[in-house]
């Protein structure tokens, strides 16, 4: 209906399909020449979308921690679980074929040799337990 | 910071961007805020300029707008807006109260949109053209200039502009239109000086 009636009228500045053209070399430099946000303006609308944030934790984790991580982490992580570890087995080592310089602990708790002593761990400097009972 | 969003994928894609953004917002991610505020903070205020024409008043908008988003985070349902849509419908109603308000007020005392310096992509030209455009759809209605913005600027079809202007597809038609005629009316003296008529 518009394009019948331009084109019905003397247009000393051009046709209608030119007037668009031209129009849209107006829009493409809007397009290209957007207004930019003053760091002033970027800064309060920061401060306010901090200060509308849902109450939640501060450190925002990308998973749940699961246990073991959560008791690794406890402990002191992976280079005190690897300590611990070799402790372990090495304290396992120890107790399967303990060196010639230790006591057969396993022996002496579970009576597998001749003799069973009662040895008192932990001595108490007031009572001897273990002459105690020698003794009768 | 030069942010074109066009520029980077899709319009559905940003759209799942921000809404991803927002929901984690809502979980209370400070990252999300940071993200938000980057990423939003110069289409809506580019938007509200085009629509102002004024710095002072066009950042007030902004800040208010992104306000409104922030409070309704936790409400938001994803699925039944883009989040670009429903800031162009704030920013604009916003933006109307402003220019209501102003009527009566002498076009002169209109700030030209300020001289952000241009960087080595944009030409003088470009510069010149953008600021006889703002000038010219500060003489428009205001629902013709946001529907010529929104529509050649924004580059938004014609089924979203009519659900952020709350009518018809043929009436936001029927809008840019008029504003393109009312355009072209306004800038047809200064084409020559403008170089359109050596393109």
């Amino acid at each position: 209906m518009t394009m019948t009636e331009r084109s019905e009228k003397p247009d000393p500045k051009g046709s209608a399909v030119s007037d668009d053209a031209a129009l849209d070399l107006f829009f493409e430099a809007a397009r290209k020449t957007p207004a930019q946000p003053s760091e002033a303006l970027m800064a309060r609308v920061m401060a306010d979308a901090m200060a509308q944030l849902p109450a939640g934790r501060t450190a925002f984790p990308p998973e749940r921690k699961g246990l073991w991580r959560q008791l690794s982490e406890a402990l002191g992580g992976w280079p005190a679980l690897g300590g611990l570890a070799t402790a372990g087995i090495a304290g396992l080592w120890i107790g399967i074929s303990p060196p010639a310089a230790l006591p057969d602990l396993a022996g002496l708790v579970l009576g597998t040799s001749a003799d069973a002593y009662l040895v008192d761990l932990l001595p108490d400097p007031f009572s001897d337990l273990a002459t105690d009972l020698n003794e009768g | 910071m030069p942010f074109d969003a066009r520029s980077v994928g899709s319009a559905t894609s940003q759209g799942g961007v921000d809404a991803g953004l927002l929901r984690r917002f809502a979980a209370g991610d400070p990252e999300a805020a940071r993200a938000l505020t980057l990423r939003l903070t110069p289409r809506v205020f580019a938007h509200a300029m085009r629509l102002l024409g004024d710095r002072a008043e066009a950042e007030d908008v902004t800040q208010d707008a992104l306000l409104r988003l922030w409070r309704v985070a936790p409400d938001w349902r994803e699925g039944e807006a883009q989040v670009s849509t429903w800031l162009y419908r704030v920013t604009a109603n916003l933006a109307m109260d402003r220019l209501r308000r102003r009527r009566g007020v002498a076009l002169d005392s209109v700030a030209e949109p300020a001289d952000d310096a241009p960087t080595a992509a944009q030409s003088l030209q470009d510069q010149a053209r953008a600021g006889a455009l703002q000038a010219a759809l500060a003489t428009l209605p205001e629902r013709q200039r946001q529907a010529v913005v929104l529509r050649h600027i924004e580059g938004l079809g014609n089924p979203e502009i009519a659900g952020i202007m709350d009518i018809s597809a043929e009436a936001v038609e029927s809008l840019t239109a008029r504003g393109k005629r009312a355009l072209s009316a306004a800038l047809a003296g200064r084409r020559a000086e403008l170089g359109y008529d050596d393109d």
